[in-house]
Order: C-alpha cells, then structure tokens, then sequence
C-alpha cells in the first residue's frame, strides 16, 4: 500500500513515500517563507524518485500543525485538493503526533512540546501502541511550569523546546522528567508511517472538513487571562 | 472549460466557465458553508478558506453538470489580495493543475475584475477605460486590448467601497456598508449637505477619499445620533463619492479619446452610480457598461474568464506559482 | 490608535516616507488588513479595523505575520483590538483630534529599545 505524506508545518518541508515498511522516497527542504512555491515541484519529485504516479497512490497523510499558520495552510490545502481530486482517503497527522512517534520506542508517557507563542506552549500526551502511538490525554497550552508541576508519572518530554526549557522543567518535576531527541524534525516516511494503520483501518478524515489544528481557542483564553492579571489594558505607561 | 478559483481576501470562490458561459459560480459565503463552520458570516472571512476550498471546489464542480475530467486547465488569482488567503487558492489550484495534468494560469485580482464585465458584456469593444472600485481598491486602468493594460490612478488612501463602509458603521448603519447607503440614499436629499469631492477638479487621475470620510465623521459626530437625518447624510455622501468617481473616469476616457467605458467591482452594483455615469455618459456619446451584479463582487466565474484570455495568449504558470500581495497589473506578453 | 479620521493612515505615510517608501505607495490596509512594503526596512502595515477581537486576530494568524514583521517595522492601526497579541516592545503612537485641523500625538513606549527612542535628542 503506497502513501505519500507530507508536512509543510514546520520549518523543515517534508516529503514522504512509502508502500508497507518499505520507503521509496524522502524529501525535506528548509521553508523560509517558501512553502507554496516549492511544494507541488518536490511531491512531483518524490513521486519520480519513488518510481509512483498520483494514480497509484492509496492515501494522503497530511501533517496538521500546530506549527506555522501560513506553512500549514499550504499542505492542508495541497493535501485535501489532491485527495479530491484523485478520490483518494486522507489522514491528518499532528506535529506533536510525528515528535511522539519518533520516541515509540519507549515506554513512558510522551510530552512531545512545540511554541505556542508569548511564552505558551503545546504539548501533546502520547503512549506507544503497537509499534505507533496513540494520544494519552488533552492538549496542554500554557505555561511550561505549570505543565511541570502537573506531572503524577515519569515522562519523557520531546523537542527542541524541551529542551530549551529543560532546567525549568528539572526544578519543578525533578526525577520525573527525562528528555529525548532535542530535535522536531520529522521526516516526511514518519508522517506516512504515523498514519499507516489508520489507513488500514480505514480510519481516515474528511477531505473536504480536513482543517489544521488551531489550538487557537484555549490559546486566547490564556491570553485573555495573562491580561486579566497584567493590570488595565490602558497604555498610560510612560518610562 | 476552465475552473477558476478565486480567494485574495474574504471570499472562497470556484467556477466553472466555458467560451464565456458560466457552467457554475460558487461563492462559499453565499451557499452556507460558512454555517458549517460557525453559524455566522464573519466580516473577516479569510480565516476560513482552508475550511471553504475543497467544498467550495466541490460544489462548482458538481453544481456545473460537468464533471472533474472535463476542466482543462484551472485560472486562479494569484496576485493581488492578502497572501494568507491567495495562497489557499494557489496551492489548490496548483494540486489540481498537478492531478489533472492540464495548464495552469495565474491571475491578477484586478484583471478578474476587468473580466467581469467582458464575461458579462462579451461585445463590449476595445479599446475601454475601466473604473474598478469595492471595498478594497479603487482603480482607473486603460485597457487598450484584452490583456494590455496601462493603469492611470490608483487610491491614495481609502477605497470607495472602505468609504462606503466606515461611513455606514460610523451612522450605525451596518454591514457591508455599499448596499446600505445605497438604498438609505433613495430616501433623501443628495444636495443636503455639501460635502467635499477631493482630487474631483484634479488632472492628477488618482482618488482620495479619506478627506471626504473625516468631513462626514467630523461634521456630525458631535450630533446625538437619533437626530441625524441619516437619509440625507447618506444620500449626500454617496453623490460626493459618485460625483468623484464619475467626473475621473469619463475624463480620463475624454483624455484618451475613448468612447468606452466600464465599471466592475463591488461599488459598480451601486444604483446613483449606475444612474449617474449612465446619464453623464450619454450626454457624451460615451457607452457605459456594468457587469450582471453576481460578477460585481469578488468570484471565480470572472477569474476564469481572464484565465481563458490568458491561456489564448500562451500565459502559462509553472507549478512554481506563487502568491504575490503586491503585484502591478502586467499586461500580457 | 485614534477614532476614525485622526489620520492614522497619514502618520503611516509619514513614517514609511521616512523609510524611502513614497507616499502613493502607502495606502489603506483596511481591507487587505496587512499591506507590505519594501523601504530602508521592510514594512507591515496592519489595519485591525475589522477585527471584533484578539481572537479572530489568532484566526487570522496575526501572530505569524507580527514574527515575520519582526526584523523589519510594523505599523498596526487599530491596534488596540489586539492589545494581548501585541510585542513587549512597542511604541504606541495615539492621535486625538482637537479640531479639524488640529492633532495631538501621544507616544507612549514600552520596553527599553522604545524608552530610549524617546529619550534620544530629537524628540523635545
């Protein structure tokens, strides 16, 4: 069964094709504001590369954010359009998903953290199951203290944010925190791979109700609050 | 058959066009798929193009009587809009091109515009001047043949449709603020107040509108709103606004020696407008052409259109398409 | 930030010439809601006149195009319907209409980079 996958979430593009375990192709390019331009140019490659055609494909998996508002937009969109048009089922997949799956090795609950902007953070909670991952709880968006605190099990927290908060996160949930690969990368076989049983399954998305994941809701909520407690929204400050 | 896609700024648009008859014309706020998504139209609608497009594509398809294999290339705006939303249209656009293996025509917003009312008005001739003016931009281009195009004036600072808009929310009038005025206007006196016409006496060919908009605001906002006589505010300020718009374009067509002339966008639904350049127009010699009302306001159907003239002139986009917010508007090679 | 009238767009004008963009080239964003344009910086001109509130600011990924702005400047009119997605560091620039011919600015700056603009001769 052949699947193509791709992600243009982050700031690493990335394109996959894979038929079972086998991967045939594996593209990956730095975005920079380039997302759109090159997408179609590299799936068209990673096709060629992977000896496929579009026809022979039997599903799209498409990497959903959070990430880049404008860089998910375009696999979104690219994603659903090319399921519409060859009648082929899509699966959507979350960055926090492809960072957990990287990690399915282990058996400790997985936080995978991604920006969430003005000092928030996402995080994700994962468990391994048969050879993949599945979602162990709610998302988080907040701050990494209180998400540290919130611990009650040993987890292993993932990213490149991980690491960067790793003292923050050692004070306050001390043993309980361990770290894996302070990297986000994914590769695009990985966005494949993730969403491999589910197509089995037939457990698939909408093409035409597929959206990116906005965590936008609880986000505002936070912020709303941040300026609940930061006093009046006057700008009578002077320094 | 070309499948045009349209979403630069708050619609979601497909259609379906064919040698200059509409199959299909599909805006996503006008067929409730906004009412999937949360009930209410938002005055912001770009935030939904991600959620719209693969509906909106769908229904054109499906509503046209023809089916997905039939489209042989697919026209979409490209240029000119917010780049958030252009590029939901362009990466659409560009799988589908990519998936069907047929040509693929990148399309100036404005230039969809211009087809509008070719696509409705097929014998109207060129050479024409054409007044482009909605909420977004207000624009005066010559257009010496299909697809050459030597723009002549632009907004120097709001639209006349954003005009429309703040003058209309500014009165408590509500929104969009166009079709508002436009029927409050019938009601009252369009020589009640004097209102300033900026740029009107001008050979500069540009507008300015935002003087007019802080004499409206500063002459009535001390006033309790319920004694405003709103008709004749409303009615005045839409024969300053249409005075300028008239006055501008049929010089330009005078200074051009052109006896054509056509005004697209979503101002062009305007009645006074219609009314007054109709009148002008004829005391001059000059025909005056409008688009049917469906194609006045951002759609696809007019995308596809310019596509069409397009591709009959060898344009074609690489599967490098990109979005561009701020492109001019380039003639065809 | 300033009613409608105050001449925000104008003091836009104003600033982007100063960078080397000519006035003609700076118009209203209130459709568009960002308008780009290239000078000594790269300039964002936002106009949140549509938004009801901050959060359809986050619909709209605001804070995206607020990253991108960063390295060069950003211009948001209206920016008061956004205030908990702003930056930190900002000047805030708030033009009240005495008459019609007449305005007063008030520039409020938060943030050190903003502080010392103020206090830089220059500004009396």
């Amino acid at each position: 069964m052949k699947i193509l996958s791709l992600d243009t979430s982050s700031a690493t593009n990335v394109i996959g094709l894979v038929d079972g375990d086998k991967m045939l192709s594996d593209f990956a390019w730095e975005a920079r504001d380039n997302s759109l331009e090159k997408v179609i140019l590299h799936l068209d490659l990673a096709l060629k590369r992977g000896n496929a055609r579009l026809e022979d494909i039997h599903g799209i998996a498409v990497g959903i954010g959070p990430g880049s508002w404008t860089g998910v937009r375009v696999g979104v969109t690219v994603a659903k359009t090319l399921a519409y048009a060859c009648g082929q089922p899509i699966c959507g997949v979350t960055s926090l998903q492809a960072m957990a799956f990287q990690a399915r090795d282990s058996t400790s609950l997985l936080i995978p953290l991604v920006d969430a902007g003005q000092d928030n953070v996402y995080a994700g909670f994962y468990r391994r199951s048969d050879n993949t991952v599945v979602s162990a709880g709610e998302y988080y968006v907040g701050g990494i203290e209180e998400l540290a605190a919130s611990l009650g099990e040993p987890a292993l927290f993932l990213g490149k944010l991980a690491h960067v908060h790793r003292q923050t996160i050692s004070r306050v949930a001390g043993s309980l925190a361990t770290f894996g690969s302070p990297s986000d990368v994914h590769s695009g076989c990985d966005i494949a791979w993730l969403a491999w049983r589910r197509f089995e399954r037939g457990d698939t998305d909408d093409a035409m109700a597929l959206a990116p994941l906005y965590l936008k809701e609880s986000l505002a909520q936070i912020l709303l609050r941040k300026r609940e407690q930061a006093g009046s929204s006057s700008e009578g400050l002077a320094c | 058959m070309i499948l045009g896609i349209e979403t630069s700024c708050d619609e979601t648009a497909a259609a379906l066009v064919d040698k200059g008859r509409v199959y299909s014309n599909v805006i996503a706020s006008q067929i409730g798929v906004h009412a999937k998504f949360g009930g209410i139209v938002p005055e912001v609608a770009s935030r939904k193009h991600v959620e719209a497009i693969g509906y909106t594509i769908k229904e054109a398809v499906e509503s046209s009587g023809k089916i997905l294999p039939d489209v042989e290339a697919v026209a979409v705006t490209s240029a000119y809009g917010l780049v958030g939303s252009l590029m939901v249209g362009v990466a659409a656009a560009k799988s589908l091109a990519y998936a069907l293996n047929v040509p693929l025509v990148g399309i100036h917003h404005i230039e969809g515009h211009i087809f509008a009312n070719i696509l409705s008005n097929p014998d109207m001739p060129v050479p024409h001047i054409c007044l482009t003016v909605s909420g977004g931009h207000t624009m005066l281009i010559y257009v010496s043949d299909l697809c050459r195009y030597e723009t002549l004036g632009n907004t120097l600072d709001d639209a006349a449709g954003e005009a429309f808009d703040k003058i209309a929310k500014f009165l408590g009038l509500g929104f969009p603020g166009g079709p508002v005025i436009d029927t409050l206007s019938a009601k009252g006196d369009r020589a009640a107040f004097n209102l300033p016409r900026p740029m009107h006496g001008s050979r500069n060919p540009d507008f300015s509108f935002s003087g007019l908009k802080t004499a409206v605001v500063n002459k009535f906002k001390t006033d309790d709103r319920n004694t405003l006589p709103l008709a004749d505010i409303a009615a005045s300020f839409q024969e300053a606004i249409v005075d300028v718009l008239v006055s501008k374009t049929v010089r330009a067509a005078e200074q051009r020696g052109v006896l054509t002339i056509s005004v697209t966008g979503g101002v062009s639904s305007n009645k006074r407008l219609r009314e007054s350049f109709s009148e002008v127009c004829r005391k001059k010699g000059i025909e005056v052409f409008f688009p049917s009302r469906e194609f006045c306001t951002d759609n696809a159907a007019m995308v596809a259109a310019a596509g069409a003239a397009r591709i009959e002139r060898g344009d074609r986009a690489g599967l490098d398409l990109n979005a561009v917010p701020n492109a001019p508007l380039n003639s065809a090679k | 930030m300033g009613e409608l009238g105050s001449g925000k767009t104008c003091f836009a004008k104003g600033l982007c010439a100063g960078l080397g963009i000519p006035e003609r080239g700076v118009i209203s964003p209130t459709f568009t809601l960002v308008n780009e344009y290239k000078g000594r910086l790269p300039v964002l001109h936002l106009d949140l006149y549509r938004l009801e509130d901050a959060l359809s600011g986050l619909e709209l990924g605001l804070p995206d195009y607020l990253a991108r702005g960063a390295s060069g400047v950003v211009i948001a009119e209206w920016a008061d319907r956004i205030l908990p997605l702003l930056p930190e560091n900002r000047l805030s620039v708030e033009i009240l209409i005495l008459s019609p011919r007449k305005r007063e600015l008030r520039l409020c700056a938060r943030g050190e980079v903003y502080c010392q603009l103020l206090k830089s001769p220059g500004y009396t």
